[in-house]
């Protein structure tokens, strides 16, 4: 199943093409971060990058949010013909990165704010996405007061809130204990299932990429390329809990593992 | 430069931990913490009522009643001087000096260490420049001051006034760089305008080191107006402790220090009243 590079895809919500990226370094020296990148994702399509830590898979997804300008090549994000805004494109970090001296619903107000969404309207959307990801009665909380997890799905409502068109997250649940892990990718998967948005997700849990996923993509080590892309042939609504019972599942994971390993292992000779 | 951030401690934290921690006997661990700040309360003013003894038994006996007076002639004094016009005069001054300058101080200097902030290029340029001027020790300045200013209020509001100045900028400029950068990408990511991050993020983030130096800066205000007085004045409390002491007048000089004290605290804690308004978000 794995192919090299990327298949043509017609009409990507989001298409990389030839994307390199160095960091210039302390000392003076030139980092290699990412090296000719290109893969294209299909409109409503759930994209997983895995790769080695380091891979550049983060800077990746920096380049792809417009917060990052790359040294050359480019991630474009489009819909019907026309290149995406800022407000289009949703974004979930690693660190839930509340505003600690926002509550829960003023920080899901947040992005309605940017947008200009009247009070009242935006009052009434982020208390119902709060009940979406299972908050209510906690509107009131500080971050600070809530627990990882919590403070996790907050994040989500706040992102989900403006219906973006392209959803990227970068490890969005590394940083949760398994159990809470679990809960969470059933909570997102069930939410993105009611509206299905193209998503970038970057994990380095094969088991996280297989659950969620259309495709995925493994990454190289630094300079990170695209060294192989899977398709995940799972039927959709996914059990998340059990889905590693399945057969299928388990030849998933030898595959991607294997790459994984060669990648591992040519990267210890040098 | 190092932050000049002063931790909040608050003495009731202790007591709501414990109650956090209760789990399911909460009215047994709400006992246990108020029995707790109650010991914590009593111990102290038994420890205050011990070195008030301690300090009327030594005056007389161990040191001379002239150089340390004692807490029963302080009380009379500070009675008797609360009745006096001069005294009310005299507080008035010095409160005033010390309202103008810490109010000039704080606003020129959170206005400059947030356009140093801003402005990349202006903070690197002046940053070494700006810790040579702190290193100064600022009431040395107080004789030029009152050369420049003259003997009236406006040289100790002056004095207070760069001293805050120094205390607050460093405090702002420092907090300016240590905004977290996660946050203004997710709100850039977000699509905020730079006006929305500075609203929302910038200033919020801002106003933590911003109130710790606010306050600190009540007692280096009155320090720098107390000096000034020192140096030369013909009103205000400083210029009485120093009439006090030349006339071996110790008890009039701790009377005034008395005063001096309360006003410190009033002062910082009004200010304290905004903080915990404004930093709710921070508390437990």
């Amino acid at each position: 199943m794995a192919e090299q590079g990327s298949p043509v895809v017609e009409k990507p919500a989001v298409s990389v093409d030839d994307l390199s990226h160095q960091f210039l370094c302390p000392d003076g020296g030139v980092m290699d971060i990412l090296r000719d990148v290109s893969f294209a994702v299909r409109e409503k399509e759930w994209f997983t990058v895995v790769g080695p830590s380091g891979c550049g898979k983060s800077t990746l997804l920096n380049v792809a949010s417009g917060l990052l300008r790359p040294t050359s090549g480019e991630v474009r994000l489009v819909k019907d013909n026309r290149d995406l805004k800022q407000e289009e494109i949703g974004y979930i970090t690693q660190d839930s990165n509340l505003f600690p001296w926002l509550t829960a619903i003023q920080n899901v107000m947040v992005p309605l704010e940017i947008r200009g969404v009247p009070k009242p309207e935006r009052v009434e959307r982020a208390a119902e996405w709060l009940s979406l990801v299972g908050l209510s009665g906690f509107e009131n909380h500080f971050p600070r007061q809530l627990s990882g997890g919590m403070q996790k799905r907050c994040a989500i409502a706040r992102t989900l809130v403006y219906d973006p068109e392209v959803l990227l997250m970068d490890e969005p649940f590394g940083a949760l204990d398994a159990i809470t892990k679990s809960t969470m990718q059933k909570t997102i998967l069930d939410l993105w299932e009611k509206r299905q948005t193209s998503v970038v997700f970057i994990t380095h849990d094969l088991t996280e990429a297989i659950a969620l996923s259309d495709r995925v993509a493994v990454m190289t080590g630094r300079p990170g390329r695209i060294r192989a892309t899977v398709d995940v042939a799972i039927e959709r609504p996914r059990d998340v809990y059990n889905i590693t019972d399945l057969t299928s599942f388990k030849a998933l994971r030898r595959e991607l593992w294997q790459l994984l390993e060669n990648e591992l292992d040519s990267q210890r000779k040098v | 430069m190092t932050p000049n951030v002063e931790t909040q401690n608050r003495g009731h934290g202790q007591a709501r931990l414990t109650l956090k921690r209760g789990g399911g006997g909460t009215t047994a661990a709400g006992a246990n913490a108020r029995r707790r700040a109650r010991l914590i309360m009593v111990s102290r003013i038994a420890f205050i009522l011990f070195l008030l003894a301690l300090w009327q038994f030594m005056s007389g006996r161990v040191v001379e009643d002239f150089l340390i007076s004692n807490p029963v002639d302080v009380t009379v004094k500070l009675a008797q001087v609360l009745g006096e016009p001069e005294m009310h005069r005299n507080i008035m001054i010095t409160a005033q000096e010390l309202i103008l300058g810490w109010s000039l101080g704080s606003l020129t200097g959170a206005t400059v260490g947030w356009c140093i902030g801003t402005v990349k290029f202006l903070g690197e340029m002046l940053e070494p420049i700006i810790i040579a001027v702190n290193g100064i020790p600022k009431v040395a300045l107080a004789p030029m001051f009152l050369l420049w200013f003259g003997l009236g209020i406006t040289s100790k509001v002056a004095i207070a006034g760069m001293i805050v100045f120094f205390l607050v900028f460093n405090n702002v400029y420092t907090g300016m760089r240590s905004v977290p950068k996660p946050l203004v990408d997710i709100a850039k990511s977000m699509g905020a305008s730079r006006w929305y991050i500075v609203r929302r993020v910038t200033l919020p983030s801002v106003s933590v080191p911003l109130f710790a130096a606010l306050r600190a800066a009540v007692p280096m205000a009155m320090i720098g107006v107390i000096a000034a007085e020192f140096v030369s004045a013909d009103e205000g409390l400083g210029h009485y402790s120093m009439a006090a002491t030349q006339l071996f007048d110790s008890a009039g000089l701790f009377a005034a220090l008395v005063i001096i004290v309360a006003m410190v605290v009033v002062g910082g804690g009004i200010i304290g009243v905004f903080q915990r308004r404004a930093l709710a978000w921070m508390r437990d």
